[in-house]
């Protein structure tokens, strides 16, 4: 069973979808009963860079989504130019089901980034940013030195020493680590392994006051 | 306060539980005693953490082969009044380990009975009472649990709803649950006495994130807990 074949079976059964079609090249035609059909393309890549998306955004399918299906994979930011570029969006399995109820497929950004780029978009110290990669975040602040900071943004409910280590191995160095997700704590361990990398660990909340600070 | 000041000090999630054990009243079936007590003006504490085995060596009930962390361990510590303290740590032949450990263990009952606790004829009675509560703590946890899409909001609100419902609803169920289940050991399969004390421990772990704030993992819900006397 390809990629492909196992999401269409399991987009089947979500309530919204009236068909799916599974067409070549890893290609899936949705047809929604509230919505017009759209294309997507699948990929199955712990990390996905450009080129793991290249034929599928320029081949002929004209396709509004990419799915990456694993659940820990990381999208590279050359990928999410490329279709960026192209005005595709990306996500995983996830958001692949949450635009099942969008009208505009194309401009879906998921709900994390969203509120992360708002956030720094709206913040009075923030001259500007660009996401480095799905998780990483360099912002140039408004100061006489016009410095920037390299943020990266965990979910993690228990943010654990674990996941700061997989972080740097992931994206390299960065300065802060901002916990988005509004439950749970770091351990004690992870404030411990992100001294050693000589970075902070953050609260949402604390990371924009601490931008204030720079 | 605390019986000993040395390395045999209960932390403060074995404290919390002590205290909760008691239900505010001293552990000795024949005083009773509040613990807290309103004054006039002030309201105060007379309730001291009394250990069955002593915490030095050489101290009351001593037993050189425990090891520090078993002497400040909730199982080796009683909730007494000042007096009751005094008077079992002075004459500790009078008062020796087992008898200790009876008054706990008929201190708890005493609270299980106040709760309206009981054993259930079979398991289809037990069913009938743990059922709402499991009930409700999923209905809790599917609507504000973690997992919902409102953790990609770094603001959400609902954030903050779904601790005050731990607190609340679920943390509160799952102690009734935990009594119910003890209670009614009898009608258990030896895998279901198993996930009990998996539920045991997911529930030690959920008080000591959201009660005393710790920021150790804690253990997941058992899913077998779910059809627990099915």
């Amino acid at each position: 069973m390809t990629i492909a074949t196992w999401v269409a079976e399991r987009l089947k059964e979500a309530k919204d979808v009236e068909d799916i079609d599974v067409l070549a090249g890893n290609v899936i035609r949705v047809s929604r009963l509230k919505y017009p059909p759209f294309l997507a393309g699948i990929v199955s890549a712990p990390r996905v860079e450009r080129e793991t998306i290249q034929s599928l955004v320029e081949g002929k399918h004209e396709i509004e989504i990419i799915a990456n299906i694993p659940k820990d994979s990381f999208l590279t930011g050359n990928a999410l130019n490329l279709a960026r570029g192209h005005e595709i969006a990306a996500g995983g399995f996830g958001d692949l089901l949450r635009v099942l109820t969008r009208p505009d497929v194309r401009s879906f950004v998921p709900a994390e980034t969203a509120f992360i780029e708002r956030g720094l978009g709206q913040h009075r110290r923030v001259a500007r940013f660009r996401q480095l990669h799905d998780r990483l975040y360099q912002i140039y602040l408004r100061n006489d030195d016009q410095s920037d900071v390299v943020a990266v943004m965990l979910n993690e409910y228990e943010l654990t020493a674990e996941h700061i280590r997989a972080a740097r191995d992931r994206y390299g160095p960065f300065a802060i680590v901002v916990k988005t997700n509004p439950n749970g704590h770091p351990t004690k361990a992870a404030f411990e392994v992100a001294g050693q990398l000589s970075a902070d660990v953050l609260t949402w909340g604390e990371f924009l006051s601490h931008l204030n600070s720079l | 306060m605390p019986c000993s000041r040395g390395a045999a000090h209960p932390n403060r999630v074995t404290s919390l539980r002590l205290f909760a054990s008691s239900a505010g009243y001293c552990q000795n079936p024949n005083c009773l005693d509040p613990l807290f007590v309103e004054t006039g003006t002030a309201a105060v504490h007379i309730a001291e953490m009394a250990h069955l085995i002593a915490a030095i060596d050489g101290g009351p009930r001593t037993d050189p082969a425990l090891s520090d962390e078993a002497r400040g361990s909730f199982d080796n510590l009683i909730l007494l009044c000042a007096n009751c303290h005094t008077i079992i740590d002075k004459a500790p032949d009078d008062f020796p380990v087992p008898m200790l450990q009876e008054w706990k263990h008929v201190h708890r009952k005493r609270i299980e009975l106040a709760f309206g606790l009981r054993l259930y004829a079979d398991r289809a009675g037990a069913r009938t009472a743990v059922e709402p509560l499991l009930r409700q703590n999923l209905h809790v946890f599917q609507e504000l649990g973690p997992d919902n899409d409102y953790r990609y909001n770094p603001e959400s609100e609902l954030a903050s709803v779904w601790r005050r419902k731990m607190l609340s609803v679920i943390l509160p169920n799952n102690r009734k649950l935990l009594a119910i289940a003890d209670a009614n050991r009898g009608h258990l399969s030896a895998d279901e006495l198993g996930t009990i004390e998996a539920f045991r421990q997911h529930v030690d772990d959920l008080e000591a994130k959201h009660v005393t704030e710790s920021t150790d993992p804690a253990s997941r819900f058992p899913l077998a807990f779910n059809t627990l006397f099915s």
